[in-house]
């Protein structure tokens, strides 16, 4: 039997005053489980039904249990307004239920019952944790009853929906103690309000700081490795265990204990606080004397430092050129400061004549954050020169992004979840030649310290220095990863032989080049994707079947092994073989982590350069009679047309014309100029230097045709290697019966590689002055 | 008993309450009286075990109170400005009330609404200022607690209702030893129904005495002497804590038991000679004037 003071009956009480928050809870998840539920449903249906037309019954009857399933897995899955509605159902919960804590009144009339502070805090607590619960667990059943009488649930949509439940669960615990952190800090509605804001995006606006201050005094800052999200939040949390489920279609415990702890902890400090609050506390801004100060300054550092950032575009502060607009952001850091101090202590004492009290805050923030400051300004740590010791480096990845990338080729996982380049290379990359990545990590700071970017000379420009940009992953043995841009020089005869060596290496290549992983290989071999692959320039195609591809690849590593960066740079591809792989995927048009897919399909696509010396690779794809061995055919062609822009005489007579006083025009408007009649060539000079000339003999035509090369298949690429001449630009036009002109079309454009044009071609074309 | 031992309490830098030491007998009306923040709101406070002393100790039938549920089981806490549940009428209080003070008379509860001419279902937020305070001291009274602690409770009550009031706290001491302790800054409103009063100001206790001590102990008397060496006599024979002289006619209050003095009295000549009856606000301006304060400023402004 139930004592009439017993634990229940005062849950019983505390809840007849929190009938609101329930009654939102209650509409929250009705919403989000059953209503939805039924509209999703319904939605799916009329929707598959329009592909009556198109599919046979088995097969949209299949399409439509799929798109159910899905569905419905998204929808008690996590996604975001369940999370919207946890956070706001958590702070409503926290703020109302612990609210009397802001009233004398209320505080006189519960602290003189006979009820112990800490069971009125455990009743309050638990039908806080009660009234997110109870709702979510009805909404859900009623919901999961919904899809079930329509054959949407599987075990596939109760796993979503139990993991959703207890990471929610989790996250709400978080968020809940969090506001209630908040309200035993504070002594008013509108303090909590502020204080749950600072408690969600302290964290984060501190990152930002941090890392913005990091990208503008350090040149050598990767944004790689460089977390904004914000480890103490829960929201931080949720997000990077919601991302991995969605990659894995499991839970993370490392996370999910995140969660727990984060709550545990909060939730224990708030406790803590609530025995400690003084009932006197009711109406001040802050409960605890003692803390004002320190929340002061820490609020009013972090704002200060991220108010000059918020100016620096706009003042043109570039630290590695000149201090030129630092004064201006000293002023902003300033002005924030004290304007920050006043505020806080306004707020603190409710009196606008707080902001001239405390005045010795003003300082001490100043102060500490002069030095934050100056940390970044003089790298006092010397974070940008920083390269780990060799003897504490484990691993190394390197990542040349964009490098040997003919077509921007997708980069994923073994579950096919896209990655970008540094993340491909941190899972897959593990370089032990360390030596020589630091060697080059420390030639290349070396080299690159000494030039000024933003001060360009005729002797610069001339340099044969070409600098192209990677991203270095040191994996230390401490368990520790720091990650650091570089830049490269790969013109310099050290660099290009320590390049040789890594890029050379089979660890970077197994976790560089797409069409070295083995991810590829199972995909081919997997029926569960549909795969198209072709061979050819970009205009000349041949198609390739499963099976040749799969012996390509075979082929492709064994080449691979030879390649290095050199002879890489040194070669212009013959070809291209392209791999596009597709899925079908009925119902969802999103697929979490992996990205966002059309309606039916996701895709990957991979592009493998394949070089004169890929000599297995060749031979395979002759034998299989896919190698299509030209870059144009004679045979095929019916004109073709050059146009020379004379790009450097436009650049020279572009300067007489400014030197002699008449090139006040080239301040103007370059298309006012074009109104006004004046011709120019595309590149904004005065004077129109560009030479059409077209080819219709044959003979002249076969010897354009032997020293063209599609324009997609040459690109100046990271390495500087092979380029086409940017002043020519060849159309080619094929002839109406040729076969081209029905597979590819009309026209095709093409290129000559640098220093070989045809003699005959370059007297045509020459601009005459 | 309650007892309060060198109690102190401050709001941020301000002394609210400076080294109190109290003691307040069960089955006795106790009058903590004083000036708006002398600190009579934060005693009953620490007492109702809301605010916790930062000095001193304060001990309910020996236990102590901040806290503490044996001690606060017997202590019923009528705020300045009394809290009812939003929305709430009568009858949520009372249902509230019972899960918390097992001993909460519920019959009773009824009873006084119907006499008071409230309405049980008629929610609380649409009470006048005096009906509220009303039902307060109902609650209170219902509780069944030893200790009823009222902060300004009788202010917005009309005459008739203190005395029903008055009349209710009589049966319930005599009942079940109901012990209320009351604190106004209206001596005139604790006049009557006061045993026991304690003065607070600035903080401190200037004096805790019974009244019927006080009365005893302190005389009024008018009279016109007959020479001036009769009026000396009788001045340095006694120990006179006011004279006022209108020309020949001088009023003493005077401190000693009154067949003392009219004993002194009667060794002299007097042309005229009359007792005094002494109000309670006569009394404190007479004990209070000896320490040095002009308790008409502290109590009457």
């Amino acid at each position: 039997m139930m004592s009439k003071n017993s634990f229940l009956v005062s849950m019983k009480e505390n809840n007849k005053r929190r009938l609101w928050v329930w009654v939102v809870a209650v509409l929250a998840f009705a919403l989000l489980f059953p209503v939805m539920t039924a509209l999703m449903v319904n939605n799916i249906i009329s929707s598959t039904k329009l592909l009556a037309e198109t599919y046979e019954a088995s097969v949209l009857q299949q399409i439509l249990h799929d798109r159910l399933i899905n569905g419905m897995k998204e929808l008690f899955g996590l996604w975001g307004y369940t999370l919207f509605a946890s956070a706001a159902i958590a702070i409503i919960s926290a703020v109302q239920g612990f609210s009397y804590l802001y009233s004398r009144k209320k505080i006189d009339f519960y602290m003189g019952m006979p009820v112990k502070r800490k069971r009125r805090f455990l009743v309050i607590w638990l039908d806080g944790i009660l009234l997110y619960i109870l709702p979510y667990l009805t909404g859900l059943l009623v919901g999961l009853l919904i899809a079930a009488g329509n054959g949407a649930v599987n075990g596939e949509v109760l796993h979503s929906a139990g993991a959703a439940f207890l990471t929610n669960v989790l996250f709400y615990l978080g968020v809940y103690h969090m506001a209630v952190l908040a309200v035993m800090l504070t002594g008013n509605i509108v303090i909590t309000g502020f204080a749950i804001l600072v408690f969600g995006l302290y964290e984060f606006a501190v990152r930002l700081a941090v890392q913005r201050y990091q990208a503008l005094f350090f040149k050598y800052f990767s944004y790689y490795g460089s977390n904004n999200r914000p480890l103490l939040s829960p929201f931080g949390l949720y997000i990077d265990l919601v991302a991995d489920f969605n990659s894995k279609n499991t839970l993370n415990v490392k996370y999910l204990a995140g969660l727990l702890l984060f709550a545990l902890a909060i939730g224990l400090l708030s406790y803590f606080c609530y025995l400690k609050r003084p009932a006197e506390a009711a109406g001040r801004a802050m409960t605890f004397e003692i803390t004002k100060p320190f929340i002061k300054v820490l609020l009013v550092v972090p704002a200060s430092l991220l108010a000059g950032l918020s100016i620096e575009g706009s003042v043109n502060f570039i630290p590695e050129k000149s201090m030129e607009g630092i004064g201006w952001i000293i002023f902003a850091i300033a002005a924030v400061l004290i304007i920050g101090c006043a505020v806080i202590q306004v707020i603190y004492e409710f009196d606008i004549k707080g902001a001239v009290h405390r005045k010795r805050h003003i300082l001490i923030s100043g102060v500490i954050t002069a030095l934050i400051f100056l940390v970044f300004r003089y790298d006092i740590f010397g974070y940008d020169g920083y390269i780990p010791a060799r003897d504490k480096i484990e691993s190394i990845a390197f990542v040349p992004e964009y490098y040997e990338d003919p077509t921007y080729s997708t980069r994923f996982d073994e579950q096919g979840n896209y990655m970008s380049y540094q993340n491909y290379a941190d899972r897959y990359m593990y370089l032990t030649n360390v030596a020589d990545i630091c060697e080059l990590a420390e030639n290349s700071m070396e080299e690159y310290d000494k030039i000024d970017r933003y001060n360009y000379s005729d002797e610069s420009k001339e340099s044969d220095a070409w600098w192209s940009y990677t991203t270095v992953i040191y994996r230390l043995k401490s368990g520790r990863q720091v990650s650091r841009s570089l830049w490269v020089n790969v013109e310099d005869e050290q660099t290009a032989r320590l390049l040789d060596k890594i890029i050379g290496s089979e660890e970077f290549k197994k976790g560089y080049f797409s069409g070295a992983s083995d991810n590829i290989v199972n995909m081919v071999k997997s029926d569960r994707y549909q795969l198209s692959a072709t061979f050819g320039n970009t205009i000349y195609q041949e198609k390739m079947s499963r099976e040749q591809i799969e012996e390509f690849l075979e082929a492709y590593r064994k080449d691979l092994e030879s390649a290095d960066f050199s002879s890489i740079k040194e070669s212009v591809p013959v070809g291209i073989v392209t791999l596009y792989f597709s899925e079908v995927i009925a119902g969802s048009n999103y697929m979490g982590n992996a990205g966002y897919v059309d309606r039916v399909t996701r895709g990957w696509d991979v592009g493998m350069n394949i070089y004169p010396f890929y000599k297995e690779s060749i031979a395979c794809l002759k034998k299989n009679g896919c190698y299509t061995g030209v870059q144009l055919k004679w045979e095929d062609v019916e004109k073709i047309q050059v146009m020379n822009g004379n790009y450097d005489i436009a650049e020279r007579l572009q300067k007489q014309l400014d030197e002699s006083g008449d090139g006040e025009e080239t301040f103007e408007d370059p298309n006012l100029l074009l109104e006004r009649g004046a011709t120019q060539n595309y590149f904004g000079y005065d004077i129109d230097t560009r030479v059409y000339e077209e080819y219709t003999d044959q003979e002249k035509i076969k010897e354009i045709v032997s020293a063209v090369f599609a324009n997609e298949l040459v690109r100046q690429d990271w390495d500087n290697g092979k380029a086409l001449d940017d002043n020519y630009s060849v159309i080619v036009y094929f002839k109406t019966d040729s076969p081209m002109t029905r597979n590819y079309g009309a026209s095709a454009e093409y290129g000559f590689l640098e220093g070989q044009i045809p003699g005959f071609v370059k007297e045509d074309t020459i601009y005459k002055e | 008993m309650i007892e309060i031992r060198n109690v102190s309490k401050s709001y941020d830098k301000i002394k609210a309450v400076d080294n109190v030491s109290v003691s307040i007998r069960e089955n006795t009306v106790f009058g903590l009286i004083g000036t708006n923040g002398a600190g009579k709101s934060t005693v009953l406070r620490m007492v109702a075990g809301v605010l916790e002393p930062e000095q001193g100790e304060i001990a309910i039938d020996n236990l102590p109170v901040f806290d503490n549920i044996e001690a606060k089981k017997n202590i019923y806490f009528i705020a300045d400005e009394p809290y009812f549940f939003a929305n709430s009428n009568a009858t949520d209080m009372q249902k509230y009330l019972c899960s918390v003070y097992p001993e909460f008379a519920v019959d009773d509860f009824y009873n006084y609404l119907v006499n008071f001419g409230l309405d049980k279902k008629r929610k609380i937020n649409t009470y006048s200022k005096g009906m509220k305070k009303q039902l307060a001291l109902i609650c209170g009274i219902c509780s069944g607690t030893k200790y009823l602690l009222c902060d300004e409770t009788f202010d917005g009550l009309d005459p008739v209702m203190r005395q029903g009031i008055k009349s209710i706290f009589a049966s319930e001491m005599e009942r079940r030893g109901m012990t209320p302790i009351i604190a106004s800054h209206n001596l005139r409103e604790l006049e009557d129904i006061c045993d026991h009063v304690g003065l607070l100001h600035k903080g401190g206790v200037l004096l805790s005495k019974d009244l019927e001590d006080m009365k005893c102990n302190i005389q009024k008397v008018q009279c016109v002497f007959k020479t001036i060496d009769d009026e000396a006599k009788v001045i340095s024979s006694l120990e006179i804590m006011k004279n006022e002289k209108r020309g020949s006619l001088n009023v003493l209050t005077v401190r000693g038991n009154k067949a003392e003095i009219l004993a002194v009295f009667a060794t002299v000549n007097t042309i005229f000679f009359e007792a005094l009856p002494l109000s309670l606000e006569e009394i404190f301006i007479s004990e209070t004037e000896v320490v040095g304060y002009d308790v008409k400023k502290l109590i009457l402004g």
